[in-house]
C-alpha cells in the first residue's frame, strides 16, 4: 500500500466528489450509472497502473498501444456515432466510449518511449520531425471528427515534447510564430475582407526593416534576411488564412466574443455571460447544495459537462472554488515534484506530459468559464461528466504514483 | 537516477519553468474568481435573480357604470385567451388557426410583439368564445406549452348609444402614466368620457404574482401572489330610456342633445350623434383608424366639444336684456316686411313676405328676425354681451367629462381686442338673433335654459351620482352645487316664460304642445356659411315637468322646428311616459 500516494489520491477524490455532487443533481438512470461505473473503472485503473512497473510497460507496450490508438481513431471515423456535429463516440457492444481521450494517453506513452530512446539526439531535425509526425497523426484524425478542442490538446502534446528537446531557439521560434499566426487568425475573423491592408502593412514593415538594416546597421546581406523573413510572413499569412476559412461561423464567433465579450450577449455570447452570472452569484459561500438557480433552471449551458465549474461555484461559492483550486494545485505540484524525483527520463517525461495535458485542460476549462480564455469545449479533468476521460485521467494518476513509488525505491 | 546525467542540469530549469507557469496561472484564476464572486458577487446575484424571478401582473376587474334606472352601461366580463409559453411551430400555428379562426398572420404578429416586449407568455388568440373555446380547451393537453388564461375584458352593452358618456379605453401616453401610479405596462385606461375622468375609481388595483421560471420560460413555482381588487362602480344620473330615445331619434344625423334637471344640475341624457362602438378600442380592431379619420368626426362629443351659433334660441337672452334694461316694453311694436335695411345693408327675416306689425309676444313666438333686429339696435352690443354672460353662456363648469369648450361671446370690448376693430350697430343686429361672432356649445345653452326654469339659479351640471366600492362603501357622492346665480325681475322671468309658452302654443314650437303638460320652448335656426343651417330646440318644463329641461341641436339639419323639434318631442314624450310609469308604481305601492 505504500505505492498509493495520498498527496495525489486525496485531491483526486475531492475533485471527483465535487463533480459527482453536480452530476447526481442533473443526471439519472443509465447516465448516472455510467458515471459510477466510470468512477469504479477509473479508481481500478489508478490502482492497477500504480502497481504496474511503468518502465516495463512502456518498453513492451508503447508501440502496440500507439498503433491501437490510431486504429481506434480510424474506426471512429468509419463507424463512430455522431453527437452534436462531431463524430467522436465508438460503440463496441458493451460500452460506448471516446477513443480520442484514450489516445491522449497512448500518444504520450508512445512519445515518451520514442523521445527517451532518442534523448541523445533530442535536438536533431530527425527526432523533431518524427516527434511532430507521431503527434500530428492523432491530431489530424481528431480534427477530422471534427473535435477542435481535443485536437488542440494533441497540438499541445507535440509542443510539450518539443519543449523537452530543450532547443531554446527553436522553442522561441515556435512560440513567436504561433503567436503571429494566432494574431493573424483573429485579424481575419475580425476583418474577413481585410487581407490587402495586411499585405500592404507587411510590405511597408519589411521595406522599413530593410532600409534600417542596410543603411543604419550597415548589414551587407540585409536583403537575404528581409526576404526570408518576408516569405515566412507570407507563408504564415497563407496558413492562417486557410485556418480561418476552415473555421465554422460559431467558432469565429467564439474567438470574437473572447476579444469583445459585450459583442453579442444574446446569442453566441450567451454562454459566457450566463457562466459569469452563475459563478458571480455564488458569492462567498454559495447558494447551497442543490440551490443553484442558474444551473437548476437551465440558464447555464453544459451545467454538468463543460461548465460544471460554474455550477460548483454557484452552489459552493468562493470557498468551494478555493478548495477545488487548492486540490488541483496540490495535485499538479505533486506531479511536478515526482517528475523531478523520477529515476529515468521515461518517468520524468511521462509525468510531465501527464501534468501538461491535465493542466492545459484545467486552465482552458476554468479560464473559459471565467471569460479569460476562449470557449473551447474541453472538459474539466476529474470533475466534468464523461466516463472515458475519467477512467483515462485517473489511470494517468496511477502511472504517476508508480513513477513516484519507483523513485522511492519500491 | 537520471539526474546524474549530463542533460539534467539543463532540464531541471525547464521543469521549474513549468512549475512557474502553474503557479502563475492559478494565481490569475484565483484572482479572477475572487473578483467575480467577492467584488462583483452582489451585482451578479441580482442578475441571476432577474433571470429566474419574473413578475406577472394580474389585471383587476374594472368597475361597472350603471345608469339611474339600473341599466349596466359598461361592465367587465371574464374572457378566455389562448397563450403560449414559447413561440409554437408553424404547423401548430396552422392547426390552432383552423380551430380558433384567428389568422396565422395575426398570431405571428402577436408573437413578434411579445418577443419585442420580452414577455413570457405569448397571446395567440384573444377572447375565445363558444365552439372555438371548447375545441381548444378539449385539445389543450396535446400542446404542453399552451394554456388558456382568464383575462378581464371591457364590454359596453349599449355600445354607440352611450359611447360619449362612457368613453373608451386605450393605452395611455407616457405623461399620462406618470399621473397614474396604479397603472402597469400594458394596462388600459380611459381615453374619454367617464372612463377617463373616473379612471382612478373604475380601475381597481392590480394584483401580482412572482414566479420562478426556467431558462425556456416554463413556470416552476409561484413564489408569492397578491390578488387584484376590483374597481368601484360608478352610478350615473343619466336615464337609459331617455338616452336611447334621443339617440335613436337622431337616426345617425350629426348633432347633440342634453337634458338636465334644472333643480340639481343632474344630467338625464347626453347624446352626441353619430356615436361609435367603444369596444373597437378594446379589440384594437382596424375600425379604430377609420374612427380617427372619419369625416363625420364620431369621436368628438358634440354636446360639449362642438360650438354652434345659437341662432334664434339666443333671442331669449336678447329679450331678457332688452326687457330688463327697459329698451323695449311688451307693447313695443315693429313692422316686419321681410327685409330690414340698415346702413346700406340688408338683413332678412326667415319669412320672406314678412310678419307684419308685431308686439313682443308675437315677435318672440314667431321668432321674427326683423323685430329682434330692432330690439338688438335698441339694446346694443354691450348689454347683449353682458346678459349672455350673466345668464350662463360663459359657463365652463362641467367636470365629469373632460374636453368642454369655452364659448365665444362677442361684445365691443371683445371685438376690439380680438379683431382690432370697432363694434358697429350691424354687429348688434346680428348678435340679437344669435349670429355673427357668437359660438356656444349645446351644454352652455342647456345651462341658460336651466337658469330660466329656476329663475336665475344655474346648478353645476354633473353626470356621476355616486361611486360605490366593491365593499359597498360610498367613495364619492355628488351634491348639487350652484354654478351661477343672477337676478332678473320676476316680471321679466314671467314675460320670458309667457313668450316661450306662446312659442309652443302658437309659434314655431308647436310640436311640443302636449295636452295636459306645460312645456316652454324656443326654436333656433342658425345660419352658417358651410352648408345647411343648424337646427336648435331649447325647452324646459313647468308644473309636473319642472325637473326637466332639454336642448337639441341638429347639425346642418335646417329649420329648428323641423329638425330638432321632432327629436325634442320624442324625448319629452319618453320623459312624460317615465314620469307616468313612476307615478303609477307609487300608486300601486300605496294600494
Amino acid at each position: 500500500m505504500r505505492k498509493i500516494d495520498f498527496t495525489i489520491l486525496i485531491p483526486a477524490i475531492f475533485l471527483v466528489v465535487m463533480g459527482t455532487s453536480q452530476i447526481i443533481s442533473y443526471t439519472s438512470g443509465r447516465m448516472l450509472l455510467a458515471h459510477f461505473a466510470a468512477l469504479g473503472g477509473g479508481f481500478a485503473g489508478m490502482f492497477i497502473f500504480s502497481l504496474t512497473k511503468y518502465k516495463v510497460f512502456i518498453r513492451f507496450r508503447a508501440i502496440t498501444l500507439y498503433v491501437l490508438g490510431i486504429l481506434l481513431l480510424l474506426a471512429v471515423l468509419s463507424f463512430g456515432r455522431t453527437v452534436r456535429g462531431s463524430c467522436s463516440w465508438l460503440n463496441i457492444g458493451i460500452v460506448v466510449f471516446q477513443p480520442s481521450e484514450l489516445v491522449k494517453f497512448t500518444t504520450i506513452i508512445f512519445l515518451t518511449y520514442y523521445f527517451s530512446r532518442n534523448y541523445i539526439d533530442r535536438g536533431s531535425p530527425r527526432t523533431v520531425f518524427f516527434t511532430v509526425l507521431f503527434g500530428a497523426l492523432p491530431f489530424a484524425l481528431v480534427l477530422k471528427q471534427p473535435d477542435v478542442g481535443t485536437a488542440m490538446v494533441f497540438l499541445f502534446i507535440i509542443f510539450v515534447f518539443l519543449y523537452f528537446s530543450q532547443n531554446i531557439n527553436f522553442l522561441m521560434f515556435l512560440v513567436i510564430s504561433g503567436g503571429i499566426v494566432l494574431i493573424e487568425i483573429i485579424y481575419f475573423c475580425l476583418y474577413p475582407a481585410g487581407t490587402w491592408s495586411l499585405y500592404l502593412a507587411g510590405a511597408a514593415f519589411f521595406a522599413v526593416l530593410y532600409l534600417l538594416m542596410r543603411f543604419l546597421l550597415r548589414i551587407k546581406k540585409a536583403h537575404v534576411l528581409v526576404l526570408s523573413l518576408g516569405s515566412l510572413f507570407v507563408l504564415s499569412l497563407l496558413f492562417s488564412w486557410k485556418v480561418t476559412s476552415m473555421l465554422k461561423p460559431y467558432q469565429k464567433n467564439r474567438i470574437l466574443n473572447f476579444i469583445k465579450p459585450s459583442r453579442d450577449t444574446l446569442n453566441s455570447g450567451y454562454h459566457l455571460s450566463q457562466s459569469l452570472i452563475t459563478i458571480g452569484s455564488g458569492k462567498l459561500t454559495g447558494k447551497g447544495y442543490r440551490m443553484g438557480s442558474q444551473a437548476r433552471l437551465g440558464f447555464l449551458p453544459g451545467k454538468y459537462t463543460d461548465f460544471i465549474f460554474a455550477s460548483i461555484a454557484e452552489e459552493f461559492g468562493f470557498l468551494g472554488v478555493l478548495l477545488i483550486l487548492i486540490s488541483y494545485f496540490v495535485l499538479y505540484l505533486r506531479i511536478i515534484k515526482i517528475s523531478m524525483l523520477a529515476i529515468d527520463q521515461q518517468g520524468t517525461f511521462l509525468t510531465l506530459a501527464i501534468f501538461a495535458i491535465l493542466f492545459f485542460q484545467t486552465v482552458l476549462n476554468i479560464g473559459m468559464t471565467l471569460g479569460i480564455m476562449p470557449i473551447t469545449g474541453l472538459p474539466l479533468p476529474f470533475v466534468s461528466y464523461g466516463g472515458t476521460a475519467l477512467v483515462v485521467y485517473l489511470s494517468m494518476l496511477g502511472i504517476v504514483m508508480n513513477v513516484g513509488a519507483t523513485a522511492e525505491g519500491w | 537516477m537520471w539526474y546524474k546525467d549530463r542533460g539534467w542540469d539543463l532540464f531541471i530549469k525547464y521543469i521549474k519553468f513549468a512549475r512557474f507557469i502553474l503557479i502563475l496561472s492559478f494565481t490569475l484564476i484565483l484572482s479572477r474568481v475572487f473578483q467575480i464572486q467577492v467584488f462583483k458577487g452582489y451585482r451578479f446575484s441580482k442578475k441571476s435573480q432577474e433571470n429566474y424571478l419574473k413578475k406577472f401582473i394580474i389585471a383587476p376587474k374594472r368597475g361597472n357604470m350603471v345608469s339611474s334606472d339600473g341599466e349596466i352601461l359598461a361592465t367587465t366580463y371574464v374572457s378566455y385567451n389562448l397563450v403560449s409559453q414559447s413561440p409554437p411551430t408553424d404547423s401548430i400555428l396552422e392547426e390552432l388557426s383552423s380551430i380558433t379562426g384567428v389568422p396565422v398572420k395575426k398570431m405571428k404578429q402577436n408573437i413578434c410583439e411579445a418577443q419585442r416586449k420580452k414577455e413570457i407568455l405569448v397571446t395567440l388568440a384573444n377572447d375565445l368564445k363558444g365552439r372555438p373555446l371548447i375545441a381548444v380547451a378539449s385539445r389543450i393537453d396535446e400542446y404542453p406549452d399552451l394554456r388558456i388564461i382568464k383575462a378581464p375584458k371591457r364590454f359596453y352593452p349599449y355600445e354607440k348609444i352611450f359611447s360619449h358618456v362612457t368613453g373608451y379605453l386605450g393605452e395611455p401616453t407616457k405623461s399620462e402614466i406618470s399621473e397614474m401610479p396604479y397603472s402597469y405596462t400594458g394596462s388600459l385606461h380611459g381615453q374619454s368620457g367617464i372612463e377617463k375622468t373616473y379612471d382612478k375609481y373604475l380601475f381597481g388595483k392590480a394584483g401580482g404574482e412572482i414566479v420562478e421560471v426556467t431558462a425556456s420560460g416554463n413556470i416552476v413555482e409561484v413564489k408569492g401572489s397578491v390578488p387584484p381588487s376590483s374597481g368601484d362602480e360608478v352610478r350615473l344620473t343619466v336615464d337609459s330610456r331617455l338616452q336611447r330615445a334621443a339617440f335613436e331619434a337622431f337616426n345617425g344625423r350629426p348633432g347633440a342633445a342634453i337634458a338636465l334637471n334644472p333643480k340639481t344640475g343632474a344630467i338625464r341624457l347626453l347624446v352626441s350623434s353619430p356615436g361609435f362602438k367603444p369596444s373597437v378600442f378594446v379589440d384594437r380592431s382596424e375600425e379604430v383608424a377609420r374612427l380617427m379619420t372619419a369625416p363625420e368626426i364620431p369621436l368628438v362629443n358634440r354636446a360639449i366639444q362642438m360650438k354652434y351659433p345659437p341662432g334664434s334660441a339666443f333671442k331669449i337672452i336678447t329679450s331678457a336684456a332688452a326687457l330688463s334694461e327697459g329698451c323695449i316694453k311688451t307693447d313695443t311694436q315693429f313692422e316686419c316686411d321681410g327685409i330690414f335695411e340698415y346702413a346700406d345693408r340688408e338683413f332678412k327675416c326667415w319669412k320672406e313676405q314678412g310678419h307684419g306689425i308685431m308686439d313682443f309676444m308675437q315677435g318672440f313666438a314667431n321668432s321674427c328676425n326683423i323685430y329682434f333686429y330692432n330690439v338688438g339696435l335698441k339694446t346694443g352690443g354691450e348689454n347683449l354681451s353682458k346678459y349672455a354672460k350673466m345668464m350662463g353662456l360663459d359657463l365652463n363648469v362641467f367636470e365629469d367629462i373632460s374636453g368642454e369648450l369655452e364659448s365665444t361671446i362677442p361684445g365691443p370690448a371683445w371685438k376690439k381686442k380680438k379683431l382690432k376693430r370697432g363694434w358697429w350697430n350691424g354687429d348688434s343686429i346680428n348678435m340679437a338673433i344669435g349670429q355673427g361672432f357668437l359660438w356656444v356649445t349645446p351644454m352652455q345653452m342647456a345651462l341658460v335654459v336651466s337658469g330660466l326654469a329656476t329663475r336665475g339659479v344655474i346648478y353645476k351640471p354633473y353626470i356621476v351620482e355616486k361611486v360605490i366600492s366593491a365593499e359597498n362603501d360610498i367613495e364619492y357622492a355628488s351634491k348639487p352645487e350652484i354654478a351661477r346665480e343672477y337676478k332678473l325681475s320676476d316680471r321679466t322671468f314671467e314675460l320670458l316664460k309667457k313668450a316661450m309658452r306662446k312659442t309652443v302654443l302658437e309659434g314655431t314650437g308647436r310640436i311640443l304642445d302636449i295636452k295636459d303638460y306645460e312645456i316652454y320652448g324656443k326654436t333656433g335656426t342658425a345660419q352658417n356659411p358651410n352648408g345647411e343651417d343648424h337646427g336648435w330646440f331649447v325647452s324646459y318644463g313647468g308644473g309636473a315637468l319642472s325637473d326637466f329641461c332639454l336642448v337639441v341641436v341638429v347639425e346642418h339639419g335646417g329649420m329648428g322646428s323641423v329638425s330638432a323639434g321632432p327629436i325634442a318631442r320624442i324625448v319629452w314624450d319618453e320623459y312624460i311616459k317615465i314620469k307616468a310609469d313612476a307615478g303609477q308604481e307609487k300608486v300601486n305601492e300605496k294600494n
